[in-house]
């Protein structure tokens, strides 16, 4: 294997962890590891809470008892959380790709 | 870990528009009953508001309170509303200083937005640099 294959493959396998929701446990798994959430995790439940606030004032306001000014906020929060999402997400793919690219 | 500075940013500017919306609404109210007999016009005040959880600043409704100022007096003393010497007490709203009250929420609501415009595209900028 070249140098330039054996360096996608390890950037490969460092972005595949964002994927996954406990992909930031790694390879030592201790006894008590699944008790405390990984960071991953948590940043899954922060960004669909993102959503949630989104859903949450767009609907007060539906109702006639919501805020312009905290949708719009909520909204932007989300439109920024989004992007990077998908960012990251496409830098995985990224990676994935140049993994496939690899002469064997 | 909490929010950064930028989402702290686009809370505080949120909090200002919101409080700008107020004052406006206030200065509608004002104006609607400019010739409601004995009206007394309403004022904002603001205060420093801080969200030990958020640990943002923004700012919020302090109170509204009443102008006591006496209006202007009319001497009418055919008008139901008139005392026993014929006059009429007429609201002490004066259009110019609500007007200009609603251009300076105006201004300071336009500020706030080109700050939460500001915190966007820092964003933006930001995940452009990710995106490489």
């Amino acid at each position: 294997m070249e140098p330039a294959s054996i360096g996608a493959a390890q950037h490969y396998k460092i972005a595949k962890q964002a994927l996954s929701p406990d992909g930031m446990k790694g390879g030592a798994k201790a006894a008590g590891a699944e008790a405390k959430p990984s960071p991953m995790a948590k940043g899954l439940q922060e960004f669909s809470e993102v959503f949630e606030k989104v859903e949450t004032t767009a609907q007060a306001l539906g109702t006639g008892q919501g805020n312009a000014h905290a949708v719009v906020e909520a909204m932007a929060t989300a439109e920024v959380a989004l992007e990077t999402a998908v960012t990251i997400r496409n830098r995985v793919v990224e990676a994935y790709q140049e993994l496939l690219r690899m002469p064997v | 870990m909490g929010p950064d500075s930028i989402s702290k940013a686009m809370s505080a500017a949120s909090s200002g528009m919101n409080a700008q919306a107020f004052r406006l609404r206030v200065v509608s109210e004002n104006l609607s009953n400019a010739d409601t007999h004995g009206y007394q016009r309403k004022l904002v005040t603001f205060e420093n508001q801080i969200n030990a959880l958020r640990d943002t600043d923004g700012v919020s409704i302090d109170s509204v309170v009443l102008d006591r100022s006496q209006g202007e007096t009319l001497y009418d003393p055919n008008h139901p509303l008139a005392d026993e010497q014929g006059y009429v007490a007429m609201s002490n709203v004066d259009m110019m200083i609500e007007l200009a009250d609603a251009r300076e929420a105006g201004r300071t609501y336009e500020a706030n937005l080109s700050t939460f415009k500001q915190a966007v595209q820092m964003y933006s900028g930001l995940i452009d640099l990710l995106r490489r």
